[in-house]
């Protein structure tokens, strides 16, 4: 589920050279050597210098782990892994059916992709992270020694063994990671926006989110998956609703404790579950790749995206901006950028086994 | 119960190691709480060169014993890095009693010490599942041995409640709240619900499907949303399929027993709710109609609420709470009944005589989602408050 928007964070990297600071001077330093205590991985994105985002539900936290994983790719490598599932169960000690892919990031600067895991499926299940470098090989990265930090995103005063937050997205842009989720008891839609570094004094801000329908009502809803992504020269997230729509809401909107209402520019129908975006560029041209549940991926051109001036009305057949499905493509549970020609995509099969692979960007 | 099997003899391939299972030439070793035979991991020394044993049935840690001093001694000055380890005792996932040739096998750490090989897996062995531990020994034949902790013995996991406890739901509920006896599985969720129409036939996509299950803590409370698009007016889903439940008709709710509990074991049973559908309900709960049973002074009896209709059951449990005097929330427990129209709370000491509040937070919602002042859907022309900004409703009662 990598949203990170690549363009913001060449320009950050760029700036940064301009600035003559040193790599490690900069972000990781927040970071502190040590064990982080996770209870669970589930959404993964990585910012800028090989820091990996990690959202921990069961913690109702967000990790920044320094991955050290710095040397840029050489060499044309693409990962291409059979039955990946059954290699990651070996590796843990289990059989593929006691494993869950919670999500995956490739690290934009080595090409290497990394993987959260639940190893088991009880409530004793336990946090893993697996790398998957360029030439397919699985190997376990230790969260153990690594530079890390944390931010809580529970309100103390809410603490419930019951409720509990599922984290459905995370991106990074600019110097703020979103963050999405979902309750387990009020159909609320929270959005928070934490500055990184992370920092004792300013714990990020929640924001609530809504939609308009044909119907001219509008109503809170979940986001499930999001990108940060440009839009006409002005910062926007593009966002996927539990209900389907796509939705536009301008960075500089998301305002303190407000109530945002996004610009529905289109509706994905009932047979789209929207699981993970990448924006890409090809001839020109910038599109959104967005992988569903079971129906195929979608291509979306962002031409127009930014003046779309909303659905407001009941439209017959595809509603808002065309797309087009990438019909050959069937299965993919998790997508995200690789390089420029190619996403990396885990697709689970007919049989139920996963394989890793990268795929051409159409 | 823990039963551990360890089967070791020298390898010759894999045919002859499949002949000796089959022949029953293993060594066998019960363990645990009823049929063991009094024997713990390290009672089984044996003298007659390596053996492979599990130190205990935590699956924390597999050893190599009974190797003779000479050859620790070349094995230590080796030096090992954790890669090269594997090369001479590693563990493996056994699938089909078989180990595949360019199999990766169980990461861990290693090391020698009291005459041990010592490997610690980076995450315990899991009970259930079947390993294959071997020793290489330079010109020697390799030592396997097969490791097995079975899983506990406990008793099947059933559905003890669905919430709403009613069996009339408005066409826009919103959700269900699935309390099982134990914990159960992560990933196989939507897989064994289904919503049946009164024809006997499946609803299609009726329900939310989230990649990320939504678990309570315990792992043993599950909920589950209808599909947002099939109830909110004006989005594709519903234009294409309709509502999810139509007014007037007949549903049953179906869990079926496949659903694996955490210890990987079916329910007891299938699950069976049957509901009929009203009119959707569009009409915010109103604290003002709540009816109030204060309760007397210097006794523990609950303070009894009464609301005009269903409240969602989670939230009513923990949105819901009473403070003293001075604002102070009071100890005590909630209870729900009467199709979680009542709500009763109990005090953890006895009531003083004094000015209580009843403080409600607005975003306790009914079944449809509707909150406290406010609708689940809002006409777009009209104004509402951030929810941010909205916070709780007091009611004020005297406890004499």
């Amino acid at each position: 589920m990598l949203r990170m928007n690549r363009l913001v964070l060449s320009a950050l990297a760029a700036g940064l050279l301009l600035a003559g600071g040193s790599r490690a001077a900069d972000l990781s330093d927040s970071l502190k050597k040590g064990t982080p205590e996770l209870k669970s991985v589930g959404a993964l994105t990585f910012g800028p210098q090989g820091i990996l985002f990690v959202a921990d539900p069961q913690a109702a936290a967000i990790f920044a782990i320094d991955t050290d994983d710095h040397t840029p790719a050489t060499g044309k490598d693409r990962p291409k892994v059979e039955n990946v599932d059954e290699k990651i169960a070996s590796l843990l000690g289990v059989e593929p059916k006691n494993l869950l892919f919670n999500d995956l990031a490739v690290n934009p600067i080595s090409g290497n992709t990394y993987l959260s895991m639940s190893r088991g499926k009880g409530a004793d299940a336990k946090p893993a992270i697996v790398k998957v470098d360029r030439t397919g090989k699985v190997t376990d990265f230790a969260l153990k020694d690594v530079k890390f930090s944390m931010t809580k995103l529970a309100n103390p005063t809410e603490d419930s063994k019951k409720r509990t937050d599922a984290i459905t997205c995370i991106a990074f842009a600019k110097d703020k990671l979103y963050v999405a989720g979902l309750s387990n008891e009020e159909f609320a839609s929270k959005l928070r926006t934490i500055p990184f570094p992370f920092t004792e004094a300013d714990k990020g801000t929640s924001i609530e989110m809504y939609h308009g329908s044909h119907g001219q009502v509008e109503t809170k809803s979940p986001i499930r998956t999001f990108i940060p992504i440009d839009l006409g020269g002005e910062a926007n997230l593009l966002a996927a609703y539990t209900c389907t729509p796509l939705v536009r809401v301008p960075v500089s909107d998301l305002k303190p404790g407000s109530k945002v209402k996004g610009t529905t520019v289109a509706e994905l129908g009932n047979h789209n579950v929207p699981l993970d975006m990448i924006v890409y560029k090809k001839d020109g041209k910038e599109y959104v790749l967005m992988a569903n549940s079971a129906h195929g991926v979608m291509k979306i051109p962002t031409e127009g995206l930014d003046k779309a001036a909303g659905i407001t009305e009941r439209i017959k057949d595809t509603a808002g901006v065309k797309f087009e499905t990438v019909k050959d493509l069937t299965g993919v549970v998790h997508l995200d950028s690789f390089d420029k020609e190619h996403a990396l995509v885990l697709i689970k099969t007919k049989t139920g086994s996963y394989n890793l692979q990268t795929i051409e960007l159409p | 119960m823990f039963f551990l099997l360890v089967q070791r003899f020298f390898r010759t391939g894999a045919i002859v190691n499949r002949l000796l299972l089959a022949m029953g030439v293993g060594v066998l070793l019960l363990l645990g709480t009823g049929c063991r035979p009094s024997a713990s991991p390290r009672d089984t020394e044996r003298s007659d060169g390596p053996h492979v044993r599990l130190t205990d049935e935590t699956g924390t840690a597999v050893e190599v014993a009974g190797i003779d001093a000479k050859e620790l001694a070349e094995l230590q000055a080796r030096k090992l890095k954790t890669d090269e380890w594997t090369t001479v005792f590693a563990v493996y996932v056994e699938r089909d009693n078989k180990v595949a040739t360019d199999q990766i096998p169980v990461l861990g750490d290693y090391k020698i010490a009291e005459g041990l090989i010592h490997f610690e897996p980076r995450y315990p062995l899991m009970r259930g599942v079947r390993y294959q531990a071997i020793y290489h020994r330079a010109d020697l034949n390799s030592v396997v041995a097969h490791l097995f902790i079975a899983k506990p013995q406990l008793p099947p996991t059933v559905v003890e409640q669905v919430f709403p406890t009613r069996d009339a739901l408005p066409e826009n509920q919103l959700k269900f709240y699935l309390h099982f006896s134990a914990p159960m599985s992560r990933g196989e969720a939507y897989e064994h619900i289904q919503l049946l129409g009164d024809d006997g036939k499946p609803v299609a996509k009726p329900f939310l499907v989230l990649d990320q299950e939504l678990w309570d803590a315990d792992g043993k409370r599950f909920t589950l949303f209808f599909d947002p698009g099939r109830i909110k007016r004006g989005l594709k889903p519903r234009e294409e399929l309709g509502p999810a439940l139509m007014e007037g008709k007949r549903y049953t709710l179906v869990i079926d027993r496949g659903w694996d509990d955490a210890n990987g074991e079916p329910l007891k049973e299938t699950f069976r709710k049957s509901f009929r559908v009203l009119a959707p309900d569009d009409v915010p709960p109103d604290a003002k109609a709540w009816k109030l049973d204060a309760p007397a002074a210097n006794g523990a009896k609950p303070l009894t609420v009464t609301f005009p209709k269903s409240m969602d059951s989670a939230l009513a449990a923990r949105l819901v709470w009473v403070t003293d005097g001075d604002g102070h929330k009071v100890a005590g427990t909630v209870a729900l009944s009467q199709e979680e129209t009542r709500w009763q709370f109990t005090p953890a000491q006895t009531w003083k005589a004094g000015k209580y509040d009843l403080v409600a937070d607005t975003r306790l919602e009914d079944l449809a989602g509707n909150s406290l002042g406010r609708p689940f859907e809002v006409a777009a022309s009209k104004k509402v408050q951030p929810e941010t900004q909205a916070e709780t409703v007091k009611l004020p009662f005297e406890s004499r």
